[in-house]
């Protein structure tokens, strides 16, 4: 039996930024003059079409750093080169990157924000802000089990999960092939006595509107502290029943679904009004906006 | 009682592509998928890269990512050339639904085979992975004897 509610849309995504001006200003360079900025205080909203992106000021912001977590913008195919050379000017440093999603064979520019947030500059057309979000977990099966048995999304493609590692990854071991530095992994082999190469093995998910690039950590990132459900980087998804019903489910079928695997694991929610917050095992965080 | 008193589990190559390897065991012989090993950061530097146990009956499968290409299985038959194969036994009135089973997912396979009346295996089904491990499905003549209990741990 699947879940008795349907997540929809993408609405959203909350970032952590330690100076609100400067992350205004950075991402309204890449969205454009359509993008419209509502600030109040502590936290900045830039609404585009049906999306929007929320900027919340921290003074220690929790950001990408070195894990694969990245937002993609959308941003029109003849825009992102004179982007790129602006925002090269302004002293960001961009890595011109592919990685292994068949939509993503090509180098696309990625830029961190000044708060240290990356994002992917992804050419094409919409009238939102996100082309994708990318998300890392230490435990990947877990993250399959919440985000494909519990919350319906659908597979979409999967990539590294076969120990041959094939030329592609020779190749980046090589220096000649510019894969994300997420997307791969090293390890000293005691057999061959060399530094192998591997594909992180990824999981692509379609969740509703909103494509979901999955990724395994290639080692421990600090999470915030397992009570903490509501927080930030914050996906925000529309759903179709209200609180009570999810979280009845997350409370019953959702939990015993998790417990298969993770014996005494649940998932862990909080409801506010229309809203209910849920923490992944990654420690990413989601809400549920009811007739959002 | 015999020393080794049953017999556990097998680790096997199972495909290059594990996720397609574990759609074999649970779309074909309805194994249900236990766990993965190799998905998660701790495992990550360790393990051989991912991949998935699952359960068919009482019986666990460690399958393996097997790498190069797959065994030309060309001229050969399903049931092996001296090789081990995997057997399962299925009640005899479920043995006809497996077989339509095989059918319908168009797994390659040989038989029914009938065996001697005298033994104790009924009638069987050849058929291999996608990397060319051989299984077997039969039912047994002797499907009503009661045997040893089957000990999976402890006293």
């Amino acid at each position: 039996m699947g879940s008795p509610f349907r997540i929809g849309a993408l609405l959203g995504a909350a970032l952590e930024v330690r100076d609100l001006d400067a992350a205004e200003a950075f991402y309204g360079e890449i969205l454009g003059e359509s993008a419209r900025v509502e600030r109040t205080r502590g936290s900045s909203h830039l609404v585009m079409g049906p999306q929007f992106l929320e900027l919340v000021r921290r003074a220690r912001p929790r950001v990408s750093a070195d894990t694969a977590q990245h937002h993609a913008l959308v941003v029109s195919g003849a825009r992102i080169q004179p982007l790129c050379e602006r925002l090269t000017g302004e002293g960001h440093q961009i890595g011109w990157w592919r990685e292994d999603h068949p939509a993503e064979r090509t180098p696309a520019p990625y830029v961190e924000d000044p708060s240290g947030n990356r994002v992917q500059l992804a050419g094409g057309r919409s009238t939102g802000i996100f082309d994708h979000v990318a998300l890392e977990f230490a435990d990947l099966e877990w993250a399959e089990d919440l985000y494909v048995r519990v919350l319906g999304a659908e597979i979409d493609h999967y990539h590294g999960w076969s120990s041959d590692r094939g030329p592609e990854v020779e190749a980046w071991l090589a220096g000649t092939d510019p894969a994300a530095p997420w997307t791969r992994y090293t390890r000293f082999s005691f057999r061959s006595r060399t530094d192998e190469a591997h594909a992180t093995p990824q999981l692509y998910l379609r969740l509703g509107g909103a494509r979901l690039a999955m990724f395994l950590a290639r080692r421990h990132v600090q999470e915030p502290p397992e009570e903490v459900v509501r927080g930030t980087p914050r996906l925000v998804f529309s759903v179709d029943r209200p609180p009570s019903e999810v979280a009845a489910y997350f409370d019953g079928r959702g939990r015993e679904i998790i417990a298969e695997r993770y014996r005494g694991r649940t998932i862990r929610h909080e409801t506010d009004d229309d809203n209910i917050f849920i923490r992944d095992p990654g420690g990413n965080f989601i809400e549920l906006r009811y007739g959002g | 009682m015999a020393f080794a008193e049953n017999f556990s589990h097998s680790g096997i190559g199972c495909s290059s592509d594990v996720r397609e390897g574990e759609a074999f065991y649970v779309d074909t012989l309805n194994a249900q998928p236990h766990s993965w090993i190799g998905l998660n950061v701790d495992d990550l530097m360790h393990a051989r890269g991912p991949h998935p146990c699952v359960i068919a009956g009482d019986f666990l499968f460690v399958t393996f990512p097997q790498a190069g290409p797959a065994r030309d299985r060309s001229g050969e038959r399903p049931r092996g050339i001296g090789g081990a194969r995997h057997a399962f036994a299925v009640p005899k009135e479920r043995f006809p639904q497996f077989v339509d089973r095989l059918r319908e997912l168009e797994t390659d396979f040989e038989g029914p085979v009938a065996h001697p009346e005298s033994g104790p295996l009924g009638e069987s089904v050849y058929f291999t992975d996608p990397v060319g491990n051989h299984f077997e499905v039969c039912w047994r003549r002797d499907e009503d004897h009661q045997y040893h209990p089957v000990i999976v741990g402890g006293d």
